[in-house]
Parts: C-alpha cells; structure tokens; sequence
C-alpha cells in the first residue's frame, strides 16, 4: 500500500488535524508508536494538533473580523465603517420644548432682551431618578408689548463636560474619555499665545481647504469618539503646543425620554421669576448605534454619498439623523396624486405615538438642506392608517387539547397582536392573508383545527360639526360594491349610518327593521380605485373621536399607499367546537395598535394626505 | 514453509528530548522501555490536561491528598487498571504494589507488567510525591 507521505491540510477540526499528522508520521519507519496515546509519541501529535488547531482558529477569527459582513466585534464593524467614511451615530438625548415666561419682569427702553445662554442647566425627574437637562444654544428672549418676556426654548438631556488637551507633534488627536457622548454637541476651539479660535466639525471634505479650521470625528475604540484635526491640506492643524477645548454633553440616551416637568438648577438668564410650561415632552433621546445598525447602515450611505438625490437617499439620511424614528416613506412629487413637481414628500412614523410633531419636522427639514438636491423642497406627510378588521372564527378540538376555549381563544388574540407588531412596523408592508391565517393556527397546533377570517378595511374621519365639507377615504384597493357599513353620528336628528349602492354612498337610519334613507346621494365610491368621496357632509354628531366606514375588499391581501400605515381594528375571535360549530368562547376586541382612539382627518382639496 | 511471525517492535523517541552522548541524535526508546515511557505518561497525566480529550489520563495525582488508607490503595490499583484498560493495549498487567512512605508525604508505585512483544514481565517504578 502506497505510504501516505504528504501532509494532509484539509482538515479543520482537531480531531482531522490530528489524524492528518498521524497518517503523516505512519509512513515515516524511524517511530513506530504513533498509535498509542499515552506514547511520547502520540503527546507530540497532540501538541502538533492542538497548536495547529489554535492557529487555524485564530486565522478564521482574523478573517472573520475582515470583513464587515462577518465581524463579530463592534470595533471590527466601525473600522470596516471607517473606510466608507462612516461614523456611527451617537448616544443622543431627548430634548424637551418648553415655553418660559418671565412672570414680573418689565421691559424699559434699555432692558429689552433677555438671553440664556447654553448650558443653562435644569433638572427632571423621571421614576424618581434626577436627569440634567440643558439648553443646547442662547437664546435671546425678546420683550414683546403683549406677552412680556416669553419665548420657546429647548432642553436637551445631558451633562456638560469641557475636556482641555495639549496639542503636540506626538498628541495630535484625541479620544473623548466618556461613553454616551451626544456627538450633536461637541464643540472645540484652540488657544494658543492667547488667542482662541472655534473649529468646527465637517462631515465632508468638499469645501475644505488648508486654512479651514475644522475637525474630524470618527469613531475609536470601546464604543468612545476620537476628535482630530486637518493636516494643514485639508484643514488647519492647530498649531503645536496650543490648547485644545473640546466640550461636549454625556447623556442618558432613551431613558430622558418622556421627562416634563424641568426645574431651574440656578439662574435662568439672570432674571426671576419665571414660568415653564411644556410645548412638547422630552423624545428623541436614543442609544448609541449599535453593531447591526453600523453593518446595514454603512455601506447604504456610502451609496447615498452624502446626497439626497434618490427617495432611499432621502429614507436613509432621515433615519440616520432622527433615532426616534420608526419608518420612513418618501417619495416623488411626481407620483403624488396630482402630480407636484419640484418636491419630495416624507412620511414618518415614530416609535412612540402616531405623529412626528411639527418641532421634528423642521429639524429634519433643516438638517436634509445640507444634501438635497437645490430647488427640491422635501414636504412632510403625516403617516395615514388604513385599518384592516378581520372577523377571526377558530375551529378546535377539545379532544386534541387540554386547553380550554376561553384559553385558545385569548391565544390567538395575543398571536393578533404580535403578528400586527411583527408586521407592519414598516411603511410599504402588505397583509397578506394567508400568512396571517397561518401564524394564528400556530397558536395552538394541537388544538386548533383551522381557521378562517373576515377581512374588511377602514378609515376614519374627523368631521366638522359646524360647516359642510367634503372627505376622501383612499382605501387604496379594490372595494366589492354594496359592502359598505360605518360607526354611527347624528344626521338630520337621527342616528344615522353610511352605505353604498351602484357606486353611490347614501346616509340611512334604521326605523323598526326597514332602512329609512335620509340622503340618497351622499358622495361616490369607486370600486376599482378604493376610494370613497363624501359630499358637503355635515353631522350634527359623532359616537366617539372619530367616524369608521368599513368597506370589504375584492381580494383579502391588502396593500398600502405611499404614507400608508397598516393597522389591525376591531379584532373579534370566535372560538367554535369543530364537531358540534357550538360556539365556545369569543373575544369581542382585541387590544391591537390600531384599537386605540387614533385617528385622522382627510380632506378633499389636500390631496397628500391621502 | 511455515509462516514467520514478523517481530513487532515499538519504537518512540524519548520524551525528555536528550541526544545521544555520542551520536548527537535523539536518543531513541525500544520495546519495554518505550512502553515504561507511555505507561508513565499515562498514569501522571489527569483527567481533562490533554485539550480535546478529557479521558485520558489516570486521575492518580487527584488522589494525592487523599488520607493514605487501605482504600486509596485499593482505589489507586483500579484507576491504575482502568487507565491501562483504555489506553495502553501493549501491556498485559501483572500486578499493582504500593509502598507507602507517609512521613514523607511520599507512594512508590510498582507496575509489574508484560509488553505484549516480549514475554519478559518488566517493573515500572513511580514515585508520588508532593512537589512542595
């Protein structure tokens, strides 16, 4: 038998490693005892193994952490994000808007003006833990002949910290020593022979030139930020044995959010007293972006190369400004209904609550002006909801289960609320049926027989009860006719409701069992394009905050437009006994998102909020 | 022509890597000697020293701070028979034997054995000792 004389290196483990050497050793005569374990023999192979073995592994680690794809530690992916310019976004903390007014204070013709500067600090208390809250800019508070002394300011979480560093041939970078810095408020200036001078951060080297005074951030080790400065090419270098300031705010990250009620640490602009009252609680604070987070988000906005040019350019700068943001959808003013040319419409949904407020919208809007396109504006969409409200029927088996009705039916309720969760915390995200039907039945595999659901879609209106006017409903899919139901309001003294007929949307009440219709021309429904217009509506009345019309779909897979959100409503489960259709136990409501009072008002003549 | 057996010799280099005095090579072990070598190993090495294979090994050293009894040495001559069971099919064991030295902290172990090779029973000698 031909000896095996080459060394085999395709083994990976330690046990082919070991046995690759041992065939190895076997076709040399000067060793016979390869076999035997506990020969001196066979403890080199061991060594050999285990040594190789080692290498190899420490080999795949270097590897792995090669790429971004693979690496498995958070400072590999940032060093990868590093070589397409990216910097992970850092801690941030919330920011409150409050509205101060100084209750006494009278302005004369040389006392007008009122400033606060930065940093004045405040405190809130949130679950009985103290947090720093501060003012990220002055503010300059202008008397006003009707409101005295009063203007909005903002309060952002975070602890201020100034750091001084000596800027030397060998110390020409630095690392801020503290994590959750909020990199939002990192500023740094250098003195040297007594003069001071502000160098300000640059995202991108365009404009640059060798007397800019600029500085670098980009991400160091341990989840911390390194600060450094130009070469003396592409920025001024500070010049040697100068002192570098650099001040920033260590934050909390999520746990700011929510705080209202801010107390003044000491003076507020050196003027007392005055009155806070909240314009918008504390949000937006978020942790530092973490390692998936940088992985997906790196080589995207290295795609976007800083421009908002494209819609997923303009999706991935928002989420990568705004943490507290959940979804986004964009899209031309050119696929608009009408078509608006020259503008890009955004809507968002945050993580908390339905609506983005006003306050964010502009902030977004500010900071976007930096890559978009000139003469492209960027409008703001609030997100609408289209609720889908299936009429859910479990058939089970009491005999395949020891699970009682009232038990599977609270199952599958709580299997409504995941798979609502689970699947539409997105805009652009489809209910599909099927898939639906499927992951109810995994409630209880068991026990349940089958399933089967109603599905109807809704929207809801705020009317006005005090003038005529008319309303859009975008179902956004194909209506069956003559399905059309609503909540009840008050029409004409009666409790009335809608329904349609041949493409008519008529108003109704019901007199003993016969239907009495008050107005037989109410607004138009379009089967094909889902859409409902309501006509000079005027209620005198409505049950709730707002009105629900139902209409069925053609298909049960529902699909949602552009700032379109789906959410599930008015979720019943009816639990039947396979066997005997005994109806067992049912669940009149279902606690899913789209249950709560959420509503929303769409009007005819705006057509972007369709 | 009746069939010759081919001798069968086991052959390992010495483990505590000595050359020869006059060849300048590493000094080779034959026969008995090789497998005194291995038995040695065998019964010094503890359960779980070898990475990836936790068996072997004689877990003689684990019962050095033993109280010495009759039954440790009952207990050493089983692990002793286990070990060799598992891991050394060379050796045909004749007899385990202890002489114990209590006051200096100190157990001969006296392997009497047979290398399969070789009808010879041959002695291997191990002193248990603390180290400190």
């Amino acid at each position: 038998m031909a000896a095996n004389t080459t060394l085999i290196v395709a083994g990976l483990n330690y046990d082919q490693i070991r046995a690759n050497l041992r065939d190895f050793i076997a076709a040399k005569p000067d060793f016979t005892d390869y076999d035997f374990q506990d020969s001196a023999l066979g403890t080199l192979l061991d060594l050999l193994a285990y040594n190789t073995y080692y290498n190899a592994f420490y080999t795949n680690m270097a590897a792995t952490e090669s790429f971004i794809d693979t690496a498995q530690f958070y400072d590999s992916v940032v060093s990868r994000a590093k070589l397409v310019d990216y910097t992970p976004v850092s801690a941030r903390g919330a920011t409150a808007n409050v509205r101060i007014t100084y209750t006494t204070a009278v302005s004369n013709s040389s006392f007008t003006t009122i400033t606060i500067a930065k940093n004045t600090q405040f405190t809130s208390t949130i679950n009985s833990i103290s947090y720093t809250f501060v003012t990220p800019k002055s503010y300059v508070i202008v008397a006003n002949s009707t409101n005295g002394f009063r203007g909005d300011i903002e309060l952002t979480e975070g602890f201020p910290i100034t750091h001084r560093f000596g800027f030397s041939t060998s110390n020409t970078s630095f690392v801020l020593p503290n994590a959750n810095v909020d990199s939002r408020s990192i500023s740094v200036s250098v003195t040297s022979s007594g003069n001071t001078e502000n160098y300000v951060k640059i995202d991108d080297i365009l404009t640059v030139n060798s007397s800019s005074n600029i500085f670098y951030l980009e991400a160091d080790r341990d989840f911390k930020y390194r600060v450094s400065f130009g070469d003396n090419v592409l920025g001024q270098r500070p010049p040697y044995n100068s002192t570098v300031a650099i001040s920033y705010r260590v934050c909390n990250a999520t746990r700011g959010n929510g705080a209202n009620n801010f107390t003044a640490v000491g003076s507020v602009g050196g003027v007392s007293p005055f009155t806070l009252k909240i314009n918008s609680r504390a949000s937006g604070g978020a942790d530092q972006e973490n390692i998936e987070s940088v992985r997906f988000n790196a080589p995207r906005m290295y795609e976007t190369q800083n421009r908002a040019v494209t819609t997923s350019d303009y999706e991935r700068i928002i989420l990568r400004e705004r943490k507290d943001i959940q979804a986004v959808s964009v899209w031309g003013g050119e696929d608009n209904e009408p078509p608006i040319y020259g503008k890009v419409y955004a809507a968002m949904k945050p993580y908390e609550g339905t609506f983005v407020s006003s306050q964010t919208k502009e902030q977004i809007k500010t900071a976007i002006k930096k890559y978009n396109v000139q003469s492209v504006d960027l409008e703001f969409v609030d997100p609408t909801y289209l609720y889908v409200t299936p009429t859910i029927t479990v058939q089970y088996d009491s005999t395949a289960t020891s699970k009682t009705a009232s038990e599977i039916g609270n199952l599958v309720a709580n299997r409504v609320i995941t798979f609502e969760s689970n699947t539409f915390d997105r805009f652009g995200k489809n209910f599909y049926f099927s898939k639906f039907l499927s992951f109810l039945d995994e409630a209880d595999q068991k026990g349940i027989v089958g399933t089967s659901a109603v599905i109807e879609i809704q929207k809801r209106f705020v009317p006005s009860i005090v003038t005529r006017n008319s309303y859009t409903l975008n179902y956004n899919n194909k209506l069956v006719s003559n399905a059309v139901r609503s909540s009840s309001f008050t029409f004409q003294g009666k409790t009335a409701f809608f329904d349609d007929k041949d493409g008519i949307i008529r108003i109704y009440y019901v007199d003993g069992t016969s239907n009495v219709y008050l107005d037989s021309d109410a607004g138009t429904i379009s089967y094909t394009n889902g859409i409902i217009v309501l006509k000079n509506f005027l209620p005198s009345a409505f049950v709730g905050n707002s009105i629900s019309v139902y209409a069925k779909p053609v298909l049960p897979n529902i699909v949602p437009l552009r700032n379109q959100l789906l959410l599930l409503a008015d979720t019943t489960v009816t639990v039947t006994e396979a066997t005997t259709q005994v109806v067992s136990a049912k669940i009149s409501t279902v606690a899913t998102q789209g249950s709560d009072t959420t509503y929303e008002t769409v009007i005819t003549n705006l057509a972007s909020s369709y | 022509m009746p069939a010759v057996l081919k001798e069968v010799i086991y052959k390992d280099f010495d483990i505590r890597f000595i050359a020869h005095p006059v060849t300048g090579k590493l000094i080779i072990k034959k026969n008995a000697e090789s497998v005194k070598q291995a038995l040695k190993n065998l019964i010094l090495t503890s359960f779980f020293e070898r990475p990836y294979e936790p068996i072997f090994g004689s877990g003689v050293r684990n019962m050095l701070f033993e109280n010495y009894s009759a039954m440790t040495e009952s207990d050493l001559r089983r692990a002793i028979e286990i070990a060799i069971d598992n891991f050394e099919p060379r050796v045909q064991l004749l007899d385990v034997r202890f002489g114990g030295d209590p006051d200096r902290n100190m157990l001969t172990i006296s392997i009497i054995f047979r290398a399969l090779n070789n009808r010879v029973p041959v002695t291997l000698n191990i002193d248990l000792q603390r180290v400190r």
